[in-house]
């Protein structure tokens, strides 16, 4: 597996997964894979099917509506796969995260996924509303290893 | 001892060939990039991709062994038609490059059949489009090839016929014209047609797979420039090794002009390519029998 992902980190395909979402993290991968930002250079390539993906852009609350399509694309992947989960509600649902219609984010799809026995081999998260272009490039970056994580999960505890 | 040294010196010469494409593709995508004022991906890049898609997962699709047969086939008769180029340009005994020519043609026809194969309407509607573009394409490649051939043996470099000289013109036109159609590049790129049938012919294939077809494209489009710059130097220069290192680098020449020429135009309508490229081809050919027929007769 280890070989495997040193392969995917020089050529990363994605393809744009889009869940629901209001297209303004969309409008921003486009931005992002324009000739200004030069995706490129890192190897990155927009692919047009899933079966041809590496990383999959995920944008959007994942609606209930949506959830069996994007279960489909996740499985039409092939292994070693990746999400980048983008913008607020990619990340966790954002304003919709508790509501009727959607299931709130990427971490709820991939407990549904574990359920179905789909494996994914890494999710990252783009914080934003919208996403801005340099946040995907650093999420792409962070993948091959170039740069360090900002954030870190950690507890407190209220005495 | 004479056929043992051949074989080898095109076998080696054969695997330099296989080599260089990928590296010509990556080229390419560096010209583009620069064209746009960007730095692009390096130059290895497309060996990079390659290389990953042998490490991934292979999805399994609909009469598997069916389409493996139609892959190999592709894969293994391109490779023998870059042997054969190899051969013709060492030797420049003609029945090499009517063999190449030939296991050309079985290639195209198998990468055709590939996609017909599968039940996806993106898949089926791309592999339509190759087939429309290689009615339209490759009797002209062919018929223009055996013209400029043709002509070439004609012409006596001392006392030139001028029109003979005019025909030989218009066939290696042709000849270069259909050598950039067959390649898929823009505005040709209507069975693959990424932004808009979502890859078209390749849509349905994953991991290895698509890295043989992907290689494969891109060795058809080293044989299409080979084959032109190989007819040209046999003539001007004579078979041998010296013809072979100077073949490869025209194609190498060519791939660069192909890629700037690329990089410049723009896509056009899905019928409108494949009907002006024909109508072009009739009227160029039509035009150079024509002439080659007065030089021989008239002349």
């Amino acid at each position: 597996m280890e070989k495997k992902l040193e392969r995917i980190k020089r050529s990363i395909w994605v393809f744009h997964l889009n869940t629901g979402s209001c297209n303004a993290c969309d409008i921003e991968i486009l931005d992002a894979l324009t000739p200004y930002h030069d995706a490129e250079r890192f190897g990155v390539k927009l692919v047009g099917s899933p079966r041809h993906a590496d990383v999959l852009l995920l944008t959007g609350p994942i609606t209930l509506e949506s959830l069996p399509k994007v279960i489909n694309a996740i499985e039409a992947t092939p292994r070693p796969r990746f999400i980048i989960a983008l913008g607020s509600c990619g990340s966790g649902g954002g304003i919709w995260h508790d509501t009727y219609s959607t299931i709130g984010g990427v971490n709820s799809l991939v407990k549904i996924l574990k359920e179905r026995g789909v494996e994914v081999d890494g999710v990252y998260y783009v914080p934003g509303c919208p996403i801005r272009p340099e946040a995907l490039l650093y999420a792409v970056a962070l993948i091959r290893g170039l740069v360090e994580k900002k954030a870190k999960s950690m507890v407190a505890t209220v005495e | 001892m004479e056929f043992i040294l051949l074989t080898s010196t095109s076998i080696t010469v054969l695997l330099v060939n296989t080599i260089l494409p990928v590296i010509m593709d990556g080229v390419e995508r560096k010209i583009k990039a620069r064209i746009q004022s960007r730095i692009g991906p390096p130059i290895v890049q497309t060996l990079y991709d390659l290389l990953k898609l042998l490490e991934k997962e292979v999805k399994p699709l609909h009469i598997m062994p069916f389409i493996l047969l139609t892959i190999i086939a592709y894969l293994s008769t391109i490779i023998a038609s870059l042997y054969f180029i190899n051969l013709y340009t060492i030797t420049g005994e003609a029945y090499y490059s009517i063999t190449a020519i030939t296991l050309f043609a079985i290639s195209l026809t198998s990468n055709t059949l590939t996609p017909l194969l599968l039940p996806s309407p993106f898949t089926y509607t791309g592999g339509m489009r190759e087939v429309i573009l290689s009615i339209v394409n490759e009797p002209a490649f062919i018929v223009s090839f055996v013209l400029a051939s043709t002509s070439l043996r004609l012409l006596n470099l001392q006392s030139p016929n001028i029109w003979i000289l005019i025909a030989l013109s218009i066939s290696l036109t042709t000849l270069v014209l259909s050598s950039y159609a067959i390649t898929g590049r823009i505005p040709f790129d209507i069975a693959e047609a990424e932004p808009e049938i979502a890859s078209g012919v390749l849509l349905e294939f994953s991991g290895k797979i698509l890295a043989l077809l992907l290689l494969s494209n891109l060795i058809k489009r080293f044989i299409v420039k080979y084959i032109v710059s190989s007819l040209i130097l046999v003539y001007i220069i004579g078979a041998g090794l010296t013809c072979l290192a100077a073949s490869i680098l025209l194609t190498i020449a060519l791939w660069i002009i192909y890629a700037i020429v690329a990089a410049i135009l723009g896509r056009s309508r899905v019928d409108l390519a494949p009907i002006t490229l024909g109508k072009v081809y009739i009227l160029l050919l039509a035009l150079s029998i024509t002439v080659l027929l007065v030089g021989i007769y008239g002349g």
